[in-house]
């Protein structure tokens, strides 16, 4: 899609874009990723949200990255560079995804859940300073990384007419932009549901972290086939 | 336990047949002329005793009416069942055609003859059931062709080996825990093994068919117990003791019959609260009695001195095993398939049960409830807490019941005493002293 | 004019006709453990020509599909006065399945499937009905009435209005005939089933937004989910293709001659037939597996139903816990803790033995009253809708 120019420059119409964006294609693909990987952690409604947030975060982050970069080093406007780009982005992405998928099943085979007879507490992965607040970053910059269409058409037009700071601050406001998406709800509500469900907490864990591997199993051979 | 024989008393303690003999007759004699006495007294206190009265009389007597009709009854061929206990499942048993009859020993003078066998501080009651059983002087427990005995307290663990030697005893253990998942599985294997043993001894197979009609059997006499109940609740136009008998008779009478004659004595107390022919006047204070089981006919010494005490105070309500709790839970049946008939009746027997001896995560409020419903639903004025010297789980009791009863703001009076004649005046001055403090609250 | 009072008179005498026989029960049935349960059947009965058979409120009349069938006119409550805005039938919480030719309300988890189709604009739905509001409103709409009718009557739908249910009580009454016991599951695997329900509920709703990624965020995430491919045809209600009400409404409609069976078969596709309409191999399987399964435990279906999971979402759990105004109530003081009330529960509910006193509504509850029927206690468990008794439980033994 062509921008034109005016509105390229303009920092509250890329916020926008951000927010039509992230409400629609982005919530659309990081939809699956965010909820297996919630349904792995066994979290709430207020830690499903939690972990969007951070997950949306690492997105902005690496968009934040890719704008800097293409600011400073004009990189992107070469198309013979991009291909290989994207393929290695999609492989660590789908790599990524296959590993925190097994983080999650080998730490819940070791991890007790208090199991008294009526009353079993869910499986709570989830540690505000650990391992898994970390995945959900990497995540989220991983696949932001993966330069979406939007995303690329932001950066080719603002390389024209900005400075390395402006493309940096506009990517960062798209990424803003995007992060403020129904999927924080979504998320939030599959933690909520989920929830409901302690005794199965166990298998709801499992079949989250299995769901992320083969959807990271499954980019990878995309990238591969690339 | 397995059944023993006659000449299998290895470690059974002996009593000279002879002095036995003496025994007997002696202790018959003057069992014979305290039942007449007591319902002699029963009639002085309320003048205007009604004539179904007569009936309960007739089977209260021990050595008369219904001993003849149960000998009959065994040698047509059918069997009797003793048990010392509530939680014998009455309606096993008279679906297979037997006839249940409770052996609890209430005569005092037994107990001095069991103190020769056991020591003086376990329970009286324990005590009199084994010498009651040395001089076969109950005629219901000789008739019994075998005994249902309940590991419940201590003094009734020893009991069921104690009797072991003389009859074949059918052990029922209920769990300590009640409402965990094995404690009821335990609890339903224990009546299948029970049930297989009535099936064995009576040589009838409890089929769904006939465990319903005992089932429906039990329903009509609790139907006509509460009707009684519900007569009681308002003023009195019957007294404590004579409705205590009317229960107690339940336990070894022919259970149609009873309830027959407990739903004709409804209609008349009915028929005299509307006439307004109270049985004592009607701000008579109000008693309840709790704790452990007042047996006739020795044991009535309590009730004797509540309702003829100067002040007098009328017996509303009690929480005995052998008196308003014996007929109070129904046993609810979904399906009538045996499946959920034979659980219903497992679950009736063990979970509404005040008894102390278990353990509850929540202090045994089933009884705390018990006592607090039918404080207010009866109007009662003061609660008697009646334990026999020796029963360790009503007396541990005793404060938590306290503690529940005083926030309602009811007087709790706790009595305690034995199985012997020798302490009636002191009892009947603290019970006077306390019917007194009653009756001028009641003024109040 | 004469049709409408032709109309009305009809009402009227189908109204009467029910409440002389809850009258009849109440006052002939002298067996107190059982005339709760007989009414609650007859209620059942009742609202099986009132969701299916739409003979009740007329006269509209919207020409259903004709290749389906012969069925009575399709009746769809609301549907002449909401008209192209919510045409469906009111939403109601029961399984009232759309799918079979009969209908006067329809489902509320169907209605929020396929109302994603299409989302942002009105168009074109399913089956050739045409929107004139977008999606987004008429979910809003369900989610109102469903959030409302959840509030005020909570699960009382699940144990005296489904048909779903009539099924599985009348599946209960055919093993008791056969004077065969039930079967109930420990305490933990049935909480655990309880628990299931949301889950299901979860996964469904994710895989409803993945298929309709196209409509309502304009990427496509599964291959098919385009306008008239495969998945859009057959699975954009994907609960729609494992529910077992469907296969038993448009059995029991083909069987009574109300719908083609030929055009019933002809509408599958897949090799194993699993995909389609009506009647596939899938959801043909899960009905014969829940039925088996009801035989032996009582209600077996209710316990992972995820209706029943949405009702309990919007009545029992803060905030709108507080704003339900269907609840059971336990007096503490005459509850003598007899587990009579747990054993009858068909869905093995156990709150109300062991929670002391007070609500003791729960989300596992489907308000069949038989516990209240079954307590031999005056007045300990009671039915209170906004705080006045219905229903309460007697001393039945005085029956006997």
């Amino acid at each position: 899609m062509a921008l034109p120019a005016e509105i390229a420059n303009s920092y509250l119409a890329t916020f926008t874009l951000g927010l039509i964006y992230g409400s629609t294609l982005c919530t659309s693909e990081c939809l699956p990723y965010v909820t297996s990987y919630i349904a792995g952690i066994g979290a709430d409604f207020r830690k499903g949200v939690t972990a969007t947030f951070i997950y949306n975060s690492g997105r902005v982050t690496a968009y934040a990255i890719l704008g800097a970069l293409a600011g400073t080093s004009k990189l992107f406007i070469n198309n013979s560079l991009l291909l290989p780009y994207q393929k290695y982005t999609l492989l660590t992405f789908g790599i990524i995804s296959l590993i925190v998928g097994i983080g999650i099943l080998l730490k819940g085979e070791h991890s007790s859940s208090a199991c008294n007879g009526k009353n079993c507490k869910p499986l709570r992965l989830w540690r505000l300073t650990g391992r898994f607040e970390t995945s959900a970053f990497i995540m989220g910059l991983s696949k932001g990384l993966v330069v979406c269409p939007p995303l690329l058409a932001l950066l080719l037009s603002s390389l024209a007419f900005s400075t390395p700071i402006d493309s940096f601050i506009l990517t960062l406001l798209f990424g803003l932009g995007t992060a403020l998406s129904p999927l924080l709800i979504l998320g939030g509500v599959t933690g909520w549901l989920l929830n409901k469900a302690p005794l199965l907490s166990r298998w709801t864990s499992r079949i989250g972290a299995l769901i992320l591997m083969l959807l990271g199993v499954s980019i990878i051979i995309n990238a591969i086939t690339l | 336990m397995n059944v023993k024989n006659e000449s299998d008393k290895k470690y059974a303690l002996e009593i000279a047949p002879k002095e036995a003999e003496e025994l007997r007759n002696a202790i018959r004699a003057t069992s014979t002329k305290v039942i007449a006495e007591n319902i002699k007294r029963m009639k002085k206190t309320w003048p205007n005793r009604p004539e179904t009265m007569q009936y309960f009389d007739e089977i209260a007597n021990f050595f008369g009416t219904r001993e003849k009709e149960i000998r009959e009854a065994k040698e047509e061929g059918k069997k009797v069942i003793g048990y010392t206990c509530m939680f014998a499942p009455i309606e096993l048993i008279l679906a297979a055609d037997a006839i249940p009859v409770r052996v609890s020993s209430g005569w005092y003078d037994s107990a001095k003859l069991g103190n020769r066998i056991v020591p003086v501080e376990v329970c009286p009651v324990i005590r009199s059931t084994i010498g009651v059983k040395m001089i076969d002087l109950s005629p219901y427990l000789e008739l019994s062709d075998a005994l249902i005995t309940t590991l419940t307290c201590d003094g009734m663990t020893k009991l069921s080996e104690i009797l072991g030697y003389y009859k074949p005893v059918w052990t029922l253990c209920p769990p300590r825990i009640k409402d965990s998942e094995q404690s009821m599985a335990f609890w339903k294997e224990e009546l299948k093994t029970l049930k297989d043993n009535i099936e064995k001894l009576t040589g009838t197979k409890i089929t769904s068919k006939k465990l319903r009609s005992a089932i429906e059997l039990m329903h009509k006499a609790a139907k006509a117990f509460r009707k009684l109940q519900d007569v009681r609740k308002g003023n009195p136009v019957i007294m404590g003791r004579d409705a205590m008998l009317v229960n107690q008779t339940s336990m070894w009478d022919d259970i149609e019959r009873w309830t027959r004659k407990t739903e004709e004595l409804c209609s008349e107390l009915e028929k005299r609260a509307q006439e307004k022919a109270w049985a004592c006047p009607p701000d008579t204070p109000r008693v309840m009695i709790t704790g452990t089981p007042i047996i006739w006919p020795d044991n009535w010494k309590l009730p004797n001195l509540i309702e003829e005490a100067n002040p007098q105070g009328v017996i509303v309500v009690d929480e005995l095993c052998s008196g308003d709790r014996f007929l109070y839970d129904p046993v609810g049946v979904d399906e009538w398939n045996m499946d959920d008939m034979f659980n219903a009746v497992a679950e009736r027997y063990l979970l509404p049960s005040t008894c102390p001896c278990f353990t509850s995560e929540d202090g045994n409020e089933n009884r705390v409830n018990w006592l607090i419903s039918k404080v207010k639903e009866f109007r009662v004025d003061g609660v008697i807490y009646y334990v026999v010297r020796g029963c360790m789980l009503y007396a541990m009791e005793y404060m938590r019941i306290k503690k529940a009863l005083d926030q309602l703001n009811v007087p709790v009076y706790y009595l305690d005493t034995d199985y012997t004649r020798e302490d009636t005046g002191q009892i009947k001055t603290r019970v006077e002293a306390f019917l007194e403090m009653l009756k001028s609250r009641v003024e109040i | 004019m004469i049709e409408l009072i032709g109309e009305i008179l009809k009402a009227i005498i189908i109204i009467g006709t029910i409440l002389a026989g809850i009258l009849a029960i109440l006052i002939w049935v002298k067996n107190q453990t059982k005339n709760i349960t007989y009414l609650r059947t007859l209620i059942q009965v009742a609202f099986i020509p009132l969701i299916f058979l739409g003979l009740i409120v007329g006269p509209f009349g919207l020409p259903q599909s004709p290749p389906a069938g012969n069925a009575p006119r399709e009746v769809l409550l609301g549907a002449e006065n909401l008209k192209g805005w919510f045409p469906d039938g009111i939403t109601v919480p029961v399984l009232a399945c759309y799918y079979p030719s009969g209908r006067t309300v329809t489902c509320a988890i169907w209605q929020i499937q396929s109302y994603i189709y299409p989302f942002w604009n009105p168009g074109l739905g399913f089956w050739g009905t045409f929107y004139t509001n977008s999606g987004i409103e008429r979910l809003a709409i369900v989610l109102g009435l469903l959030i409302a009718m959840s509030l005020v009557l909570g699960r009382f739908f699940c144990g005296w209005i489904c048909p779903f249910g009539l099924y599985m009580d009348l599946l209960s009454n055919i093993r008791a005939t056969f004077k065969k016991g039930y079967r109930k599951f420990s305490e933990k695997t049935n909480t655990a089933i309880h628990q299931l329900r949301y889950v299901i509920i979860a996964a469904f709703l994710i895989i409803s937004i993945i298929f309709g990624s196209q409509a309502i965020f304009g990427l496509q995430l599964v291959s098919g989910t385009q306008q008239g491919e495969y998945v859009y045809n057959y699975f954009s209600a994907p609960y729609c293709q494992v529910c077992p009400m469907k296969p038993l409404c448009v059995l029991t409609e083909t069987s009574l001659g109300y719908m083609d069976p030929a055009y019933v078969l002809e509408s599958t596709t897949g090799a194993f037939y699993e995909a389609g309409y009506f009647l596939t191999s899938l959801n043909l399987a899960i009905l014969v597996l829940v039925t088996i399964i009801a035989l032996a435990y009582r209600r077996f279906w209710c316990r992972i139903c995820p209706l029943g999971g949405l009702i309990a979402l919007f009545n029992r759990y803060p905030p709108f816990k507080w704003a339900s105004i269907t609840r059971l109530n336990k007096v503490e003081e005459k509850c003598t803790k007899c587990g009579i009330c747990k054993r009858v529960c068909p869905t093995q509910v156990t709150e109300v033995y062991e929670k002391e006193g007070g609500d003791v509504t729960t989300s596992a509850c489907i308000l069949c009253l038989r516990c209240v029927e079954m307590c031999p206690y005056e007045d300990c468990l009671k039915l209170n809708v906004a705080g006045k008794t219905i229903f309460k439980s007697r001393n039945w033994v005085n029956s006997r």
